[in-house]
């Protein structure tokens, strides 16, 4: 349990989809306590890929997932969320038939203590989300959308947070919204491990970088590195 | 006067028993569609789930009967009814970790799940024949009726009596209760909500840490629980036929079972019209009469069925791109003039019993045609598999042609008729001289 090892760290990670073929190779990425760390690269790298196998939804042939000090990476992702990781997937992130509160409440489906507390956390963070309370959840506009994802992986009080995509499809105003709202949470002290489309913005904000390309780790290092990297700035920022 | 007696008639004999008899239908469709709901899969065997719960409740319904007790002026079967549903539960659950749970693991299609339940239901039909049979059990106690018909026609002077059996008022009784408890339990509830999650988005529910394997225990706890409350084993077959269409078609618990209550009025009203009519007429036709009629109910239902929002949307924008309409042109009307013909030439020429056996034939196969037609239009696909369906229809005309009167209670005509929808039997009517 070093204290200068990753909070969260997906090492060294060989897999990919049931009985298919590799699509991560020796990949690794990971997030050091009260940091951001953003995952960049072009649509297929296997981002999306990468960040569920830290959370174990799929099993790996190679590498291994460690958190806090302990390794993780034989348990299913329900035993993940117990040990105090969240999750908003890029896609079918909220229930869509529930309302928004409901959706809160199934955050905390693991929680037995009272959650009020965290739920109007919640709603400060969103207030958005407090106006629509009883709407259902597929109701809502995207970004909206994405504030319950993001909120109902919050409701665990998570000890770290992934997100993937979490500004997919909102406009450039909310999705500056957003970020600012991601780094409040993550000024609570929450390390946060994200996959990011829009690159310079993410790595603006991050403190970690990673690179990924067809699987494999193209390019690690701090946020300001990667924006200074002329290769990095080459082929994914646009120049 | 006559206008008091008409609807008293009208109660009688359409109103109260279709009541009961849609009470009990929406039971088994809100069982149905929590399974179809929550673990993704028609459960073929949900009908004979109820028989083996029903089994058991009469069991000890007469054990206790033999030992004297009995709860009054209600049915002793009420007593017994707790034992049904816990036996009904551990045979679900026993039958989900036997069976299901494989499956579930191994992250099968839902057609898989569906086969192995047409399995299941093979089995668990086995056991009730065999442990006490197919026929009318009769282990009604208690007061018989709530009001008899002799009683109301005192009361009220009127020359025509309502009667309410204590069984149907209980059955009516318990499935509101159970509905309403069904959803202040998925809605209000932490486990509730959670199923209602697990349904929704099951990745996500997994990622919010909610216990698959929890949800799926109780779904069939709940599902035992409005497994139990049948009066009659000969009832179970109609279930099993037509609670297989609200499952496929209905994502909700509400519309299908509320859809079915209401198509247990329109079907009580209307077979009774003709079973009426078909026992002044022609007595010996009327069996297949009943089935005939249940079959063009099943091919209107499939036609346009309201509750089945998501397939229309589909069929419009469908209907949008491609520009296909429901067509029948004057090729096709000629067509269907010339089978009425040469099947009103049959009835007057040979004998009305023929012809309707050949209608009720031809509605099968249309309703076969239509599900290819359906497949076609959709995916642009011929399926050789609904030949095997065609065949398994064949089967079941035969089964049911060549035992005309008697076949009310054959149960071996049931399971293959069943498999492609077409009911071999009469609604259970609840009214009327047996
Ligand atoms: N469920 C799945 N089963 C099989 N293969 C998959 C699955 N999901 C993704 N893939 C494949 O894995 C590869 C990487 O996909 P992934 O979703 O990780 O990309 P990504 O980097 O997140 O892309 P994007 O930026 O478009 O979200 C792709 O080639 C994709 O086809
Ligand atoms: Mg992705």
């Amino acid at each position: 349990m070093s204290e200068t090892s990753p909070f969260l760290i997906g090492e060294a990670m060989t897999g990919g989809y049931g009985k298919g073929a590799d699509i991560l190779h020796s990949c690794t990425i990971a997030v050091e306590r009260g940091e951001i760390a953003v995952i960049v690269g072009p649509n297929g790298a296997g981002k999306s890929t990468a960040m569920k196998a830290v959370f174990g939804m799929l099993s790996l042939r190679e590498g291994r997932v460690v958190l806090d000090g302990d390794d993780i990476t034989a348990l299913s992702p329900q035993d993940r969320v117990v040990r105090g990781m969240g999750f908003v997937p890029q896609t079918s992130n909220i229930f869509t038939s529930m309302t928004v509160e409901e959706n809160l409440e199934m955050g905390a489906y693991i929680r037995r203590d009272d959650f009020r507390d965290t739920m109007e956390q919640v709603y400060t963070l969103f207030p958005i989300l407090k106006d629509k309370r009883r709407q259902a959840a597929g109701e809502l506009s995207g970004g909206q959308r994405q504030q319950v994802a993001v909120g109902r992986a919050l409701m665990t009080k998570p000890k770290v947070l992934m997100l993937d995509e979490p500004t997919a499809g909102v406009s450039p105003i909310v999705m500056d919204e957003l970020f600012d709202r991601i780094i409040e949470v993550s000024r609570t002290g929450i390390p946060i491990l994200m996959v990011e489309q829009n690159a310079r913005q993410a790595l603006e904000i991050a403190d970690k970088g990673f690179v990924l390309v067809q699987g494999r780790n193209a390019h690690t290092g701090t946020g300001k590195e990667l924006l200074a990297n002329a290769d990095v700035r080459r082929s994914f920022l646009g120049g | 006067m006559d206008f008091l007696n008409a609807i008293v008639a009208f109660l009688n004999f359409v109103i109260v028993p279709a009541t009961a008899y849609g009470a009990q239908l929406a039971l088994g469709a809100l069982g149905v569609t929590l399974i179809y709901g929550i673990l993704r899969f028609s459960n073929f065997a949900h009908g004979d789930t109820m028989a083996f719960g029903t089994m058991i409740t009469i069991l000890a319904t007469w054990g206790l009967q033999s030992l004297g007790v009995t709860a009054g002026p209600l049915p002793t079967a009420l007593i017994a009814l707790p034992l049904g549903i816990a036996a009904t539960a551990a045979l679900a659950v026993g039958t989900d970790k036997l069976v299901y749970r494989f499956y579930r693991q191994s992250k099968a299609k839902p057609v898989i799940f569906v086969i192995a339940s047409i399995g299941v239901m093979f089995v668990m039909n086995g056991i009730v024949r065999f442990v006490i049979g197919v026929g009318d059990q009769n282990f009604a106690d208690g007061a018989r009726f709530l009001i008899s018909a002799r009683d109301f026609r005192e009361m009220t002077g009127l020359d025509e009596g309502l009667a309410i059996r204590t069984t149907q008022a209980i059955t009516v009784a318990v499935a509101v209760l159970a509905v309403v408890a069904l959803f202040w339990f998925l809605n209000k509830t932490r486990t509730g909500k959670s199923m209602r999650a697990f349904s929704d988005n099951e990745d996500l529910a997994l990622l919010s840490g909610i216990n698959p394997e929890r949800v799926v225990f109780i779904t069939w706890l709940i599902v035992a629980r409005t497994a139990g409350i049948i009066d009659k084993l000969q009832t179970l077959h109609l279930f099993q036929l037509l609670m297989i269409s609200p499952a496929i078609v209905g994502e909700r618990p509400t519309p299908g079972a509320i859809l079915k209550f209401l198509i247990a009025y329109s079907e009580i009203a209307v077979t009774y019209a003709f079973r009426r009519w078909v026992r002044l007429y022609r007595p010996r036709a009327e069996p297949r009469m009943l089935q005939l009629l249940s079959t063009e109910y099943k091919f209107a239902h499939q036609l346009y069925d309201p509750s089945d929002r998501a397939s229309v949307q589909t069929h419009r924008d469908h209907e949008r791109k491609i520009g296909m309409n429901l067509t029948l042109d004057r090729k096709a009307a000629v067509l269907f003039a010339l089978v009425a013909v040469l099947y009103i030439g049959t009835g007057f020429v040979q004998s009305w019993n023929t012809a309707l056996s050949i209608l009720n034939m031809g509605l099968i196969s249309a309703i076969m045609a239509l599900g290819v037609n359906i497949q076609w239009g959709y995916a642009g696909l011929f399926n050789v598999g609904v030949m095997g369906f065609t065949a398994l229809g064949g089967l079941a005309a035969v089964l049911v042609a060549s035992d005309p009167v008697g076949g009310l209670g054959d149960q071996a005509a049931g399971d293959p008729c069943a498999l492609m929808g077409a009911p071999p039997f009469a609604p259970p009517l609840h009214f009327g001289a047996r």
